[in-house]
């Protein structure tokens, strides 16, 4: 050991998930400390888990030194409760803490999630509720993603992707909602070329300068929580703008695909990158309110429906909603006419009057009081405008469904969200919940739960997985103070009982309103 | 606050994340490059191997279904270009966690099994790589001669099983383990030529300490250079 007592300065301490994380962390806040004007004083204690010590002066006082150092503490599990940070049900990879005495409970002024393997697909917003419990409790986020990835399995390539931009969507909208910083930054991918070239990068955001500056917006958060204030804002607003242009440019560039709701939005709009930045940076720094030509998250019936599909996934599970109620609720792009004659039966809409050439264009425009989504396998996420006609729908394909639930869904107020999530697949040890749906879920409460015009929320759960009694865990985890894990709840039901109204179960053909 | 201050902050229990951390902070540049990481709550696939002034980057399987063992450190001498040598390494907290297959089923994440129901990594050409330092990221192709170079290439294998006694207030109580540590060496087979390490940390602030014991097959230049990396954590009783 070496080093005595040369910190005499503010102490951090960086959790995560393991060591590595975490001293990766540290060698990465090294690594670019001269370009942000730090002094690197280089690891100091046992050399296995040493203090990484820096020294800034502030530029405004030259004289005053200001010290600060960063202890890898490993894996959260390794520490009792009362000694380790939280910020919420779910541990991100990283939670950086301030520290004043040996004694102190660990207070978060940070954390991170890195995601180094194909956020896109359905596993793209798996770790969204970390980012918005995060922006919750008021904690600087950064989501760290590669620009392009590939699945890989066995040496095959299954498929070349780029990260979905809805969490971007998704961290727009926190951060106008609780002030707080929350981020993407894009690291540089070997497969950055191939995604070029098949469309699934831009020349824009190549992640290259990825890591400096996520550096740069780490260490200004760090010397601000060290006492440091000019300088730390002055690298805080820059580092700022670079990520939110690139999270933007992603945005923009993939809407169409990842998030049809958002296409034509003057949030996006080339011309109006430098007001959208200037907005949100007021927004964290001084409370500004964000100019209504930005304002994206209302979601007005009107502009749902004229839209496309917000966003979809693939599903493989058998089970009533997909043989029976989805191909009810969706139109393929080339129907049969006795798919036509089944799908106007069921949303009463009166085929008499138009000719079978053409038909498809006449109904789509007439059904206007349909879900939005014409897609199957099924849709992600509907908006119901029929509610009496879905309500008939859901009634006969779950006939022991409550009628007090059928009655609610068929007088709510238009539109009704409707969220059809598996909820629980197989994994290794069994049934368990899964991930993705429960990121899912997450998500959808942070880009729709806002607004006024979704007062009735279902959610429809599909897998055949779900277990037997389930209601018990979802109502433990709307019971604040309830030990929710022993009465069989876990993170799904967290998060469903924060944005469903009702809950319908496909396997046992029943349901729950909240 | 002091440095003394911060480095008695400390964990409630020592695990195998902290057993698999010091090997990774020990085999390190300049002498060992890391190939492959796999600490717990990772589930890593990223495999970089070092030829020529080449990083080269693969996606390895992630796991074996009980034919091959992902080693949760795998690091390549550096100071070796005449073949590809890699250390393979298991982190446990308990030396009961020691099987006597584990060495060879490290080596199959690798070599893959003989009956072909899992394929190693060297079966598996690699899609990039990049001049070091820093270059760009280039794809190989099946037309570059380096496209199956690790395949062709010869590979010699070391392995370590690693373990802790946690947290100790005496050196004594990591000699103590020095019987085990040298029956094991003297029972693997001698095409597993192997390092067997416990490590504890002695308190207040938690200094690394080590025993250990070589196998009879283990290399012995690669042996010096161990030995000296861990000459400062070694009680001075334990010294071989």
């Amino acid at each position: 050991m070496k080093g005595g007592s040369i910190l005499e300065g503010a102490g951090f301490l960086v959790f995560g998930d393991n060591l590595d994380e975490c001293q990766n962390f540290c060698r990465l806040v090294r690594k670019f400390s001269k370009s942000y004007g730090l002094r690197d004083l280089g690891p100091n204690g046992p050399t296995d888990r040493p203090v990484y010590m820096f020294a800034a002066t502030e530029s405004s006082t030259r004289d005053q030194e200001v010290r600060f150092g960063l202890y890898p503490c490993g894996r959260y599990e390794d520490w009792q409760k009362g000694r380790r940070p939280y910020i919420g049900h779910e541990d991100p990879d990283i939670i950086v803490c301030r520290i004043d005495s040996g004694k102190d409970v660990p207070k978060p002024v940070f954390a991170a999630e890195f995601n180094s393997s194909i956020p896109a697909g359905n596993n793209a917003w798996q770790r969204f509720p970390r980012i918005a419990q995060a922006a919750e409790k008021g904690i600087p986020f950064l989501y760290v993603v590669p620009v392009c990835d590939a699945e890989v399995k066995d040496g095959n390539i299954r498929s070349l992707r780029h990260p979905n931009s809805i969490i971007q969507i998704g961290q727009m909208i926190l951060m106008e909602k609780w002030k707080t910083m929350s981020l993407t930054i894009f690291l540089e991918s070997p497969w950055y070329a191939e995604g070029l070239a098949r469309g699934l990068a831009t020349r824009e955001v190549n992640g290259k300068e990825g890591e400096m500056v996520f550096a740069g917006l780490v260490i200004a958060e760090l010397l601000r929580s060290a006492g440091f204030a000019g300088d730390a804002e002055l690298l805080m607003e820059k580092s700022f703008r670079t990520a939110l242009n690139e999270m933007l440019e992603q945005m923009a560039a993939f809407v169409e695909t990842d998030f049809a709701l958002l296409k034509g939005h003057g949030v996006l709009d080339a011309t109006s990158r430098r007001s959208v930045i200037d907005a949100w940076w007021s927004r964290i720094k001084t409370s500004q309110s964000i100019p209504p030509r930005f304002d994206f998250w209302d979601w007005q019936p009107t502009r749902l429906l004229k839209a496309g599909i917000p966003f979809g996934k693939t599903m493989s599970t058998e089970c009533k909603y997909d043989s029976r109620m989805n191909p009810l609720m969706t139109l393929r792009s080339k129907p049969s006419p006795s798919e036509i004659r089944e799908f106007c039966k069921t949303w009463s809409i009166e085929l008499d009057s138009y000719e079978v050439r053409g038909v498809r264009d006449e109904v789509l425009k007439k059904a206007e009081s349909i879900p939005l989504s014409y897609k199957h396998p099924p849709n992600e996420l509907g908006f119901i405008f029929n509610t009496k006609d879905f309500a008939r729908l859901v009634n006969s394909v779950y006939p022991d469904l409550p009628s007090s639930i059928v009655d609610r869904i068929s007088k709510a107020k238009p539109p009704l969200l409707f969220l059809p999530i598996a909820g629980y697949v197989m994994d290794t040890g069994g049934p368990a919940f899964s991930r993705p749906d429960k990121g899912l879920v997450g998500l959808v409460t942070t880009v729709f739960g806002r607004s006024p015009h979704f007062n009735e929320r279902v959610v429809l759960l599909y897998s055949e997985l779900v277990p037997e009694g389930w209601q018990t865990g979802l109502h433990a985890a709307t019971t604040s103070g309830k030990d929710w894990k022993e009465a069989g709840s876990n993170n799904l039901w967290r998060e469903l009982a924060s944005l469903a109204t009702i809950v319908v179960c496909d396997v046992h053909g029943d349901g729950v309103a909240l | 606050m002091k440095l003394e201050d911060l480095l008695l902050v400390q964990p409630g229990k020592i695990s195998e994340d902290h057993v698999v951390n010091f090997l990774a902070m020990l085999f390190t540049e300049p002498d060992w490059l890391r190939v492959y990481y796999n600490p717990p709550s990772g589930s890593w696939k990223a495999v970089n191997l070092y030829r020529k002034g080449y990083l080269y980057s693969q996606v390895g399987p992630k796991r074996g279904v009980r034919l091959i063992k992902r080693p949760d450190l795998a690091v390549q001498d550096a100071r070796q270009s005449s073949l590809v040598r890699l250390f393979l390494m298991e982190a446990k907290v308990d030396r009961s966690d020691w099987e006597a297959d584990l060495p060879e089923k490290m080596r199959a994440y690798f070599e893959g099994t003989a009956d072909g129901k899992a394929t190693g990594l060297r079966n598996t050409p690699f899609f990039h790589k990049r001049s070091l330092p820093g270059g760009p990221w280039e794809c190989l192709k099946e037309t570059d001669s380096d496209y199956n170079w690790f395949k062709d290439t010869k590979v010699e294998y070391l392995f370590c099983f690693a373990y802790t006694v946690g947290k100790v207030s005496a050196d004594s109580e990591v000699s103590k383990e020095i019987p085990w540590l040298t029956e094991a060496a003297n029972g693997v087979s001698d095409s597993c030529p192997s390092l067997f390490l416990c490590i504890s940390w002695k308190e207040p602030i938690p200094d690394p300490r080590v025993a250990y014991a070589f196998s009879r097959t283990f290399p012995e230049a690669i042996a010096g250079r161990v030995k000296s990396a861990l000459a400062s954590y070694t009680v001075k009783s334990d010294l071989q």
